[in-house]
């Protein structure tokens, strides 16, 4: 396997949050944001600019694996620093699909982007990317449970 | 020179993954010398979106502009890139 998928420094806040069992996106956004808040990785104003923000630009993917993601992002100016939210639904919630108005996709991964300078980031989003096209890859983060094994699968371990 | 605009709600994130992949693509196809390169938001390029040759967006675009803009959600993903590319090529040579 290909070594440092993802930098670890990206997840250094430890903000990942396995197997939630809610309801829908709106409740996916608040418990994250409170999450990444706690941490300082986000200002106070994070979550209502990411519900606006995936409501006017929806950002879930539906994979080849027939398992979707959602990559939920907004702009610089509510982010404190570098970092990658993560939480696994234990049950599907329902996104939107990136680049459509009526298309949903059953969501079981989130990858919360919280980037102050994205473009700087340009390796790290492209291997996100790839990860997700991996079918392994996207059941090993829907199994894992913790924090050890879930920084051993970006490691590409 | 063709004018290749790519955007996305914040001009930051998807644009600058789909960025990084059309210009691999561009290196393969040995077609560098043939377009520049333009990333933005769409917010902010609705208004001018005829400044360009080619757009690609990973999002949602009014419907006025809709029929000059090349969905680039499969650049992400890689599910259906070739055909994306083959869009993008054909605009190109137009």
């Amino acid at each position: 396997m290909i070594k440092m998928l993802i930098d670890e420094k990206f997840f250094s806040k430890k903000v990942l949050l396995f197997n939630k069992d809610l309801c829908n996106r709106n409740q996916v956004f608040a418990v994250i944001s409170a999450e990444l808040e706690k941490k300082g990785v986000v200002k106070k104003t994070f979550r209502e600019a990411i519900e606006k923000r995936e409501k006017n630009y929806p950002t879930g993917l539906a994979l080849t694996s027939g398992i979707g993601v959602a990559i939920p992002h907004t702009d610089p100016e509510y982010i404190n620093e570098n970092q990658i939210g993560f939480m696994s639904l234990e049950k599907p919630v329902e996104f939107r699909q990136m680049g459509s108005d009526t298309e949903v996709v059953p969501v079981r991964l989130v990858f919360v982007l919280c980037l102050k300078e994205a473009h700087k980031q340009l390796d790290m989003l492209q291997n996100l990317m790839e990860l997700f096209g991996k079918k392994e890859v996207i059941n090993a983060f829907i199994s894992c449970n913790n924090e050890n094994d879930f920084i051993k699968i970006i490691n590409g371990k | 020179m063709k004018k290749l605009m790519i955007m996305c709600g914040s001009g930051v994130a998807t644009s600058t993954v789909v960025m990084g992949k059309v210009k691999q693509w561009l290196a393969d196809e040995g077609l560098e010398s043939q377009v520049k390169l333009y990333q933005s938001k769409v917010a902010e390029e609705v208004n001018h979106i005829d400044d360009y040759d080619i757009v690609v967006s990973t999002t949602l675009v009014p419907d006025n502009i809709k029929d000059k803009v090349i969905n680039g959600v499969p650049l992400l993903t890689g599910m259906g890139s070739d055909q994306v590319f083959e869009e993008i090529k054909k605009e190109i040579e137009a």
